[in-house]
Formats: structure tokens, sequence, C-alpha cells
């Protein structure tokens, strides 16, 4: 037996998961979709820029604000696609059985992948950021691009983590139909709750990362006026970067648990 | 060593599993039941995938549910069909190895070791899963499940897929397995398939446990069974007269097509008394066992277990 010489880590899994994953995700099927999602928010900004041609020297903060939002419906639509389907995907796949039948296989498959479902989706996002503000450039220019690209890309990987989380225990919950349930939960929470001017939207991630993004891309004078106010009142920076964090926390530590704890039916028989 | 204590597995209000008690020690068994009977419930309380509603389960000293180490020391083949995308057998068998906790190295020298056992090295086992036949994902899924030595191995509906040679040679692999000390528990719904590894018996239906013992204990159980057996003679009363009066027969039933079913409970005279017939013009023409599969024996066993037998 060569149970001596096992490292008997489960780093050691995740790893190989997320190894394992990554050489799998290769595929030309999934470099098209990331192509896909990673081209849209540029050629969406192109578009719209060229038809406000007239008046664009008016637009420099209205673009950005623009490429935040294209990009930031970029990063939701991959995370839900590869986040959501973690353990879902291996249900389905029939390959459950084999990783669960591993001590700590459980674990191991679920950090593992959504480590690469996060990675992919900050890649793509990324991308994207970066070839939409060098559309604006071109075409704009006059921007504090460096900054923007800073806030912009700070933003899309807090925003990949944490709807990576959500979406990772929304698959944990719903053994069936996880990716209906996200899209459900990303147009309630995320599209109308996070728009409520009420302490609910607290509870949603768009809220304090839309925070932290006009904190870093919108002038004093549009931070301090009613609008604004009104609708974040006295949040704060340190306030927005705790909720995010507090909301990757408990998400992901309860898909974890679920994940380890739940009974997966993987048979048709009982 | 795997212990059953009274466990009872509930899914809703549908019993996956009821009251099953039995000890597993080094050996083979043979876990026997047809579709649906609750074989694989049974595997998967046993690799801690279910929590047992009422009883114990206990192997190799651990409790399967709450302590997943034990799984490091157990290897599983499950019954549903491998789909592997953009993967070899070599990387997803060194891949599942390395679960186990090897290092990338060690699990790819694991794997390559437990692929050419079920004769599946060379350039196949770099070829995708996706191209290959039923019989080689069976063997690509057998090789996981020996890849890091386990103690126990639990394989469901392993020959599913393999041609003639491949059962043979899985044959010897898995009672090399039990001589080198291991517990097999092979669970199938194809008698003679497990037969083969020679093993002890459980025969499982509707989620209990009806019978369990050596082959020769479970011979005797169904030479004991009420045997169901279709006759076709030229003269259907007088046969049935003479079974009848004999007392070799419990019940005879006249058929339409003129054929007669009887049920007898001692076979073995029966069967010799047909014989003596003949020679008084009473000939047997045709004559077939209704107890042939599966699925009617364990119709029966489940009537036996219920004291309707």
């Amino acid at each position: 037996m060569n149970r001596d010489i096992r490292s008997r880590s489960l780093a050691t899994a995740i790893l190989a998961t997320a190894r394992f994953e990554f050489e799998r995700s290769l595929s030309a099927g999934r470099l098209s979709v990331m192509a896909c999602l990673a081209l849209f928010p540029p050629c969406i900004t192109l578009i719209s820029i060229l038809g406000q041609a007239a008046s664009v020297g008016q637009f420099e903060q209205a673009v950005d604000v623009f490429i935040a939002v294209t990009c930031y419906i970029v990063c939701v639509l991959a995370s839900l696609i590869w986040s959501t389907t973690v353990v879902t995907a291996e249900l389905e796949g029939k390959t459950w059985a084999y990783s669960a039948s591993r001590p700590g296989g459980r674990i191991a498959i679920a950090i593992g992948k959504y480590l690469v479902s996060c990675f992919w989706t900050a890649i793509v996002t990324t991308l994207a950021i970066t070839a939409s503000l060098m559309v604006r450039s071109v075409l704009i220019g006059g921007g504090n691009e460096l900054q923007t690209w800073l806030v912009l890309v700070s933003a899309g990987v807090a925003a990949t983590v944490a709807y990576g989380s959500v979406f990772l225990l929304l698959g944990a919950i719903f053994q069936r139909r996880a990716m209906v349930a996200a899209i459900v939960y990303g147009l309630l929470f995320e599209g109308i709750i996070a728009a409520i001017p009420a302490v609910i939207s607290n509870l949603t991630v768009r809220y304090p990362l839309t925070y932290l993004v006009f904190r870093g891309l919108l002038p004093d004078n549009i931070l301090k006026s009613d609008f604004f106010t009104t609708f974040y009142s006295d949040y704060g920076i340190l306030n927005a970067i705790i909720a995010l964090a507090g909301i990757i926390l408990i998400t992901f530590s309860v898909a974890i648990a679920l994940i380890r704890y739940r009974e997966f039916i993987t048979s048709d028989e009982a | 060593m795997v212990e059953f204590e009274n466990v009872t597995k509930l899914y809703g209000t549908v019993i996956g599993v009821n009251d099953l008690s039995f000890t597993l020690k080094q050996g083979a068994y043979g876990l026997l039941g047809p579709n649906g009977s609750g074989k694989t419930t049974l595997i998967n309380l046993l690799m801690g995938q279910l929590k047992p509603t009422i009883g114990m389960v206990r192997v190799l000293g651990a409790n399967p549910w709450r302590d997943d180490s034990i799984l490091g020391r157990i290897g599983l083949c499950p019954a549903s069909e491998l789909l592997v995308a953009n993967a070899s057998a070599r990387q997803w068998v060194t891949f599942q190895t390395e679960l186990h906790g090897f290092r990338h190295d060690m699990a790819q020298e694991l794997a390559d070791r437990s692929l050419e056992k079920v004769g599946l090295a060379g350039a196949a086992a770099d070829r995708p899963i996706s191209t290959y036949s039923l019989g080689m994902r069976q063997r690509t899924k057998l090789a996981q499940a020996l890849a890091h030595e386990p103690e126990l191995l639990v394989l469901d509906e392993p020959f599913n897929g393999l041609d003639p040679v491949g059962r043979h040679e899985m044959n010897d692999l898995l009672r090399a397995f039990v001589k080198d000390g291991g517990i097999l528990l092979l669970a199938s719904h194809v008698l003679h398939e497990v037969e083969a590894v020679k093993p002890n018996f459980l025969l499982i239906c509707g989620g209990r446990l009806l019978a369990s013992g050596s082959p020769s204990e479970v011979r005797q159980l169904l030479t004991d069974m009420p045997a169901e057996v279709r006759l076709e003679t030229d003269d259907p009363q007088r046969l049935a007269s003479r079974l009848l009066e004999d007392g070799l027969v419990e019940r005879v039933k006249l058929e339409p097509d003129g054929a007669m079913v009887v049920m007898t409970r001692r076979a073995h005279e029966f069967f010799e008394q047909l014989r003596v017939y003949s020679g008084e013009s009473l000939v047997v023409r045709r004559m077939r066992g209704q107890t042939e599969s599966l699925d009617e024996l364990f119709s029966l066993l489940m009537r036996r277990h219920r004291g309707e037998l």
C-alpha cells in the first residue's frame, strides 16, 4: 500500500483539480465563448461612440460608465456560466460519483473548479475592459485611462470572486435547473433589488460594487450630488469593502459546507 | 471489515434500503438484485455519499459519512457511464489518483500501472475518453478504482460492455485482488457474471436483504424454493392427475393452449418422476422453468421473506 507516501493534503487535491480543469477548459468551444464575451463590450463601445460622434467630447464619463456597465454584464454572465455549473456539471456528466468518493474530493472539486471559473471570468472581464478602454482612448482620448483601467479591473476581479461565490452557492442548492435559479437571482436581486434605494440593496453584490466604481471614476461634483447621496447616503469605501468581503465569505462557506454534507442523488436507483 | 447494522435509508417517503444488517470480512461478495432493488443505495451508504436515516454503517472501522478519510482505502467503480470530455484515460486516472493525495508524478506512475493492469496501456490510454468503446470505458473506470491500491473494492455492474476475453481478464484481476487480502463487493443483476469470482452472496430486493451466504448455502436455498414449470404433453389431464396423486406438485393450472403450469417444492423428485412417467407413455414434449430470470427468482424470494411461501 502507498498510504505512507500520500501527502494527504487538501491543497494538493485542490491544485490537481484546478490543473485538470484548466487543461480541459482550453477547448475550442470554451475559447470561442470567451472570445465572444470579451469582444462584446469593445464592440458595443465602438458602436455607441461612433453613434454619438458629433458630441463625443461631452461623453467621456458617460462612456466610462457605459464600459463599466457592459463589462459588468460580461463578468456576471461568465461567472453565471462557469461557477453555477461547478457541481451540476459533475452530476450531469456523471463524474461526481468518482470525485466524491475520494477523501476531501467534494471540497477539492468545488474549490478547484471555482478557482478555474474565477480565473477565466477575471481574464475575460479584464480583456473586455482593456479592449473597451483602448477603443475609447483611440476615439475620444483625454481621460485618465490608467486610473479608469485600475478601478474597473479591481472591480472586475472583486465581482468575479463575489458572483462566483454566489453562483457556486446557487449551484449547490439547486441540483436541477441551477442556471435558471442563477438567472432569476441575477434579474431579481442584482437587477431590481440592487437599484432600490433601501437597506435591502445592501444584500446584493452590485450595490457595494457600483459604489466603489463610482467613487473611483466619477468627479466630486457628481459624488456630492443629491442623486448620489440619496442612493448611497454615507455608505463609505470601508463599508462597501466589508459588505463585499462578507458576501464572499458567507456564500462561499455555506456553498462548501453544503457541497460537503449534502446528499447528492446521482443515480436513478433508489 | 464492513458493517451495516439495521440500516434504513428513506428518500422522503420512498424506501431506498430497509433494515439492512450484514458484515463483510476479507473475501469476495456478490451483491445481487434486480434493477431498482437498492444496490446503488447500499453502495452510496457504504461510500459515505448518503447518510443512513436509521442504523449504523462502519467501513474499515470508521463512519464513512462523518470521516471521509476512510475513502482513501476504498476503490469505487460506479455503474454510471463515464462521460469525461477533453481528457484521456491516462490524464483522468492520474487526476483521480491525485485526489487521493498523491503527488502528480507518483499519481502518474500509479495510474500507468493500473491502466496496464486492466489492459489499457500504450497509445490507447492517451486517446480522448470520448472516443472509447464501452469496454474501454469500463476498463478506465476500473483502473481509477484500483490505482491507489485500495483495501476494499466496490464495483457496481463492472462487466457492462466487456467482451468474453475482457470478462475473463477482469475475473482474474478480481480473484487476485481477493487473494491478496482485499475485500471485494461486486454488485450485479446478472448471476453468472458474479459467480465466476466465486463470492459469497448478498441477495437484495425491494431494499431488503432477502438472503446471504456462501454459494452452497444460496444454492440450497434456491433448491428449496418452490419452482414453477410449464409442461407440454399430449395428455395434460392424465399427467396432472398423476402428479397430484404422487404429491409432487402443489398446484396445477391448465393453459388454454393445452400446456400446463405446475408448482413444485420437490424439484429433484419431480424431474426424476417425469422420467418414470415417460415409460408409461406420458411423454413430456417440452418443459420450461418459469423462474429462470433473476427478477422472478427475487419475486419468489420476496414472497418467502414476507412469509407468503
